[in-house]
């Protein structure tokens, strides 16, 4: 069980490990143990981000990626369920179609990367593709599978009360299945950040991606770890803010199956 | 709401087994239901009981005439099924589960609360509305069940062995509870059950049927007085009349040989 004071205990030990690994990374730096212009000292590293983010650096290239991010995953993920659920009502289309969605699940999508580039130019256009195409694949196998995992019990018992198909798929399927959806939203959103960043290195003209690869291109390694730490931040925030969908949604469940 | 009458003649069901190989669930079964009448089907495991129920919920093709009302089964339903297993859907509390069948038939939210609520408290539930079906009793989430199957008053409900996992107080209580909700909507029902003294309480007739392919072989009328207490019902002479006389037919059919 977590007491409090265990609670306070390892919030102190972390504090001192996560500060002493800065300072040590700071020392040994200084000493020339290690090379400063691959690993930059902390303090010149804080500095750079001090700066990014006075000059709404940070917000402006956060706001490029989220959008990208935000809309392809609304599309792709709203795309994956509805065809998901769709394919779960066809078993036959789910058998024809099968070893295609193998084979594009399958592929390092984030790969189409460069043709989306080719196909959709340089603006956020490409991106929302790469984004779509990643996370799309994601949400409908999983939809798929928590379907399938839906006590038929249920589908029968809504269906005896007089359920439509379309009832049935959104007030039964949907519902049981929003476990694994969620599951699934999560590993989209780290896949949707991914490739929104990957997108944005092959060609764009803002978001993260965009501002790593420039500071790349001109050997600004202080400025590739301010960025790199900007990511870092921002892939924590994203995931505590689908954890909190998640215990509000998921709330019904017990606690074993959470 | 009152009940539907129930009508099947010559009514066939035949699967398709793993092995590719045709089995007869169901043959040449006619059986005519009443508008509110309460029929027992007994007989041994696997003779066809459930097949029954589910060809009148329109969720298995059949060959010969059947009708619910005036109607074939299927299409739109306006059934009350009450499962083995209950069908709580475990996301939504007892409230907003007894509001299902109102819920799809597009009742506002306001009036479908009332009447959820109204029915939950009838049942002794009042104080649960708003608890999740993982964190109520069994015989509690049966009750739930029953109200959810029933709130709509169907004119036809169809029951499938419902209270088998219940000890048997509680199981005396819901069937009390069961008994009364069909009595005041008139609706019909379609009981299958294992347990003889559970089908003569609780109904007006009960059919006896035949290990697969399952066929009537029996039916009884059981005139005894309603509205009934299922408890007090059992110790009448009569009932032991009945008892006797319809283990006696069931015998010949449930015993392995």
């Amino acid at each position: 069980m977590k007491t409090p004071a265990s609670g306070l205990a390892l919030a102190a030990g972390r504090a001192v490990l996560y500060v002493g690994l800065l300072v040590l990374w700071e020392i040994l730096t200084r000493a020339g143990v290690i090379d400063a212009f691959f690993f930059p000292e902390p303090s010149k590293i804080a500095a750079a981000l001090g700066d990014l983010v006075v000059r709404g650096d940070v917000v402006r290239e956060a706001w490029v990626t989220t959008v990208e991010m935000l809309v392809g995953l609304v599309v792709g993920s709203g795309a994956g369920i509805v065809v998901g659920l769709i394919l779960v009502r066809l078993p036959r289309l789910e058998r024809l179609t099968g070893p295609l969605v193998y084979f594009l699940y399958s592929l390092p999508r984030i790969a189409l990367a460069p043709m989306f580039v080719v196909a959709f130019g340089l603006g956020i256009g490409s991106k929302i593709a790469t984004v779509i195409f990643t996370v799309f694949f994601v949400l409908l196998i999983n939809t798929v599978a928590g379907a399938r995992s839906v006590s038929n019990d249920y589908v029968r018992g809504a269906r005896a009360l007089g359920a439509t198909d379309s009832q049935i798929a959104w007030k039964v399927l949907v519902p049981g299945t929003l476990a694994w959806i969620f599951s699934g939203l999560r590993l989209a959103v780290s896949l949707a950040f991914l490739s929104a960043v990957v997108a944005e290195f092959v060609g764009s003209t803002g978001g993260f991606g965009y501002r790593l690869q420039i500071a790349a291109v001109y050997f600004n390694t202080v400025e590739i770890f301010a960025w790199l730490f900007v990511l870092g931040a921002f892939a924590v925030l994203v995931s505590a803010v689908v954890g909190v969908f998640e215990r509000h949604f998921l709330r019904w469940r017990p606690e074993t199956l959470r | 709401m009152s009940g539907v009458p129930v009508r099947m003649h010559g009514l066939d069901v035949t699967y398709r087994a793993r092995d590719a190989t045709d089995v007869s669930a169901l043959h040449a079964v006619d059986l005519a239901v009443e508008a509110g009448q309460v029929v027992a089907i007994v007989g041994p495991s696997g003779c066809g009981k459930t097949t029954l129920l589910n060809v009148l919920a329109g969720f298995v093709p059949y060959r010969g005439e059947v009708s619910v009302g005036d109607r074939p089964p299927g299409g739109r339903r306006d059934i009350g099924y009450l499962f083995q297993r209950d069908t709580l859907l475990p996301w939504r509390s007892l409230q907003a589960n007894v509001g299902f069948a109102l819920e799809i038939r597009g009742v506002g939210a306001a009036k479908r609360a009332a009447e959820s609520r109204a029915l939950l408290d009838r049942l002794g539930l009042g104080g649960f509305a708003n608890a999740y079906p993982h964190e109520v009793s069994g015989g509690m989430a049966k009750r739930a069940a029953l109200a959810q199957a029933l709130i709509h008053a169907p004119p036809l409900v169809l029951l499938d062995e419902p209270f088998g996992a219940l000890d048997a107080f509680t199981r005396a209580a819901v069937e009390q509870d069961l008994l009364r909700l069909i009595e005041q909507y008139g609706s019909t029902a379609l009981f299958v059950t294992h347990n003889l003294q559970e089908a003569i309480a609780l109904s007006d007739r009960v059919v006896v049927m035949s290990a697969r392919p399952g066929r009537i072989v029996g039916d009884h009328a059981i005139d005894l007085p309603r509205p009934r207490n299922v408890l007090d019902v059992q110790y009448t002479d009569r009932f032991a009349r009945f008892e006797k006389e319809i283990w006696a037919q069931l015998r010949d059919h449930v015993v392995v040989r």
